[in-house]
Order: C-alpha cells, then structure tokens, then sequence
C-alpha cells in the first residue's frame, strides 16, 4: 500500500471510529477491532511510571461487547452525549503488516438528562496509541490504547472513549 | 461492625450459581436478570488465593480509607472531602511482588469490575451524585436511610444501610453536633 492510501485509510478508520461514538451507534463500535484485539484505557501517570492497571480492560471483542451490554442495559448513569476532536494523526511505522499511529483527542461531555441539558464540559484529553491491522483489506485496531491525561475522571467513565 | 459504628467489614463467601440465584431470585434484587450472560466470561476466571471461601472482603476505616478484595482485585481507595459539594476518590491497585503472568493477568482483567469504569462500581459515583442532588435543597432538613432497619449493628446480609448510619452517627458524636 503506497504511503499517502496507507494515511488515509488508517485517518479513516480513527475518524470513522469516533463518529460512531458520537453518534451513539455503541453497538457497531466492537467492529472497530480485530476479534483479538485489546482496548485499554490507561490513566498517563501509570504509563510514564510503568504500571499496567487500567482504567478499562478488554482483550477480546466479545469484552467490547459486553461493555456494549453494560451500557445499555445494566449500568445507572446521568444521560450525556460525547464529541471527540482528534488531531495531530500520525502514522508512526509499520512492520510485519501492522500499522502503528497516534493521535491527539479530546472529548467534551454534553449533559442529556433534564436538570443539567446542553451543559458541556471537557470530559478527558489524551492520545491514542493504536495498531493497526488489514483484514479482509478492511483496517481495523488490533490495539487500542487510550492514554489519558485527564486522570480526574468526572464521577464515572461508561461510554468508551 | 466495631462497636461504636465507625469502621466495618463487609465480607461475601462463594456459592454455587444455584444458591447465588436462588439467593437473589428470593429478594426479588433488580440486579439478578437471567436472559444476560457474557460473550466473554474470561473477565470472571478467578483463582483462589487465599485458603477460605471468601470472594469479597471490603473494609471500611473511618474515616476516609477502605481496603478491599473483590475476587482478585487487591485496591485501596482513599476518600478525600474536597468541601460540602465535592469528593475525590482514589483508587490505588495492588499485586504481590511474586504474582505469576496468570495472577497478573487476572487482576487487570477484573479491575474492570472497579474502578470510575468498574461494571460493579461506576455507578457509585452517580448514586452519590443523585443523593447530593436531593439533600442540597433541603437546607437545614435532616434525613437518613432506612434500607435494612434504623439501627447501627452488623447483620447478615448487604441489603442495608447499616454501615453508613454507623458512620454518619459516630461521626456526628465526634464533631459534637449531637
């Protein structure tokens, strides 16, 4: 793959996987990843000390699912909408087939409930370091790791981010 | 319990599924839905490391520490008032130095049952926002929660407020507002 269609389609796949965040269409996000695939979200201070807890956990897609379910059916929380802003893209090298790339984001959190309607906030900023493979000619994360800075988690973490 | 209320344990010992449904089925919880199952139950394969039959042990130390194990989660969270409409909570998780790659695995995968994001415990945070949105308007109204009888002692079973009356009556005994 010539380096400027590489570009593209790994930007594609970044935006492509945020606006389906921010469209609430939770259900498709599991697609984003290879079936073993493996999702973190890990606080920065755990990454510059070389701790390896994070903040969320899934090594299989079908760990993305569940977190789908959770959400939608199990889990209490205040109603809110995300939208991501992603910059600085870059892919960082490529070997043996997967990509490495990384990203800025940042993600305002938009109140739904009645009381707090339309209040917005920033939510959590951080980066994305991310592995990204070709199945079937489709680009899809093997890797996902979101590395936020925002440690301050505002009262509970439920939509991925 | 200890006897002036302030500091507790909390502790759940292993059942068999059939036990654990029935146990909840009986309550009438709203917690137990049958039709759900994991599509990846990988992130419950636990493994015994301690040699009894206790699966959670939370312990609460007034007045801003608890220590918990739930399952092979090893945490300690430290609550910090940050004034009459704010709190931190921290989270700080733990291994043993000599954990095999298994251990170690287990604990990152189950710390997704705690934690801002935990599948047990995100909600918590919204809970306590949901009780502060209700107490601040009330002013100089007092209240308290009835869940599990009106008494401060240890019972049974977890459907109970009775370690947080605890809490709040020693620590209105301490500050001398009562």
């Amino acid at each position: 793959m010539e380096n400027r269609e590489l570009r593209y389609a790994v930007e594609e796949l970044i935006h492509s996987y945020v606006q389906c965040i921010d469209d609430d269409r939770l259900e498709e996000w599991p697609n984003f990843f290879t079936e073993h695939c493996l999702y973190q979200i890990v606080p920065r201070e755990n990454i510059d000390l070389e701790l390896p807890i994070a903040v969320m956990y899934c090594d299989s897609r079908g760990m993305l699912q569940d977190r789908v379910v959770a959400h939608r059916k199990a889990n209490l929380f205040a109603p809110h909408v995300y939208r991501h802003l992603v910059s600085a893209t870059r892919v960082t090298g490529q070997d043996k087939g997967v990509v490495t790339a990384r990203s800025n984001y940042a993600v305002f959190r938009t109140a739904t409930d009645p009381i707090h309607y339309g209040t917005s906030e920033v939510y959590s900023v951080g980066e994305y370091r991310d592995k990204i493979v070709f199945v079937e000619g489709e680009a899809k994360f093997q890797e996902r790791i979101v590395i936020v800075d925002t440690s301050r988690i505002q009262s509970l973490l439920v939509t991925p981010l | 319990m200890d006897e002036s209320g302030r500091h507790d344990i909390l502790h759940a010992h292993r059942r068999t599924e059939a036990q654990e449904t029935a146990a909840y089925t009986n309550e009438s919880l709203r917690s137990y839905q049958a039709k759900y199952a994991l599509a990846d139950s990988s992130l419950l394969k636990g493994r015994q490391e301690f040699p009894d039959d206790i699966t959670t042990s939370i312990h609460t130390i007034f007045p801003c520490l608890v220590v918990q194990r739930i399952s092979n989660t090893l945490a300690a969270r430290q609550f910090l008032p940050k004034g009459p409409d704010k709190l931190e909570l921290i989270f700080t998780f733990l291994a043993y130095e000599d954990d095999d790659k298994e251990m170690c695995n287990i604990r990152l995968k189950q710390a997704n049952l705690v934690g801002p994001a935990g599948f047990i415990s995100l909600e918590d945070g919204h809970a306590i926002e949901l009780v502060q949105q209700a107490i601040v308007r009330d002013k100089e109204a007092a209240s308290f929660i009835e869940m599990g009888g009106t008494d401060v002692a240890s019972q049974d079973n977890l459907v109970t407020e009775t370690a947080i009356r605890g809490f709040w009556q020693y620590y209105r005994r301490l500050m001398g507002f009562n």
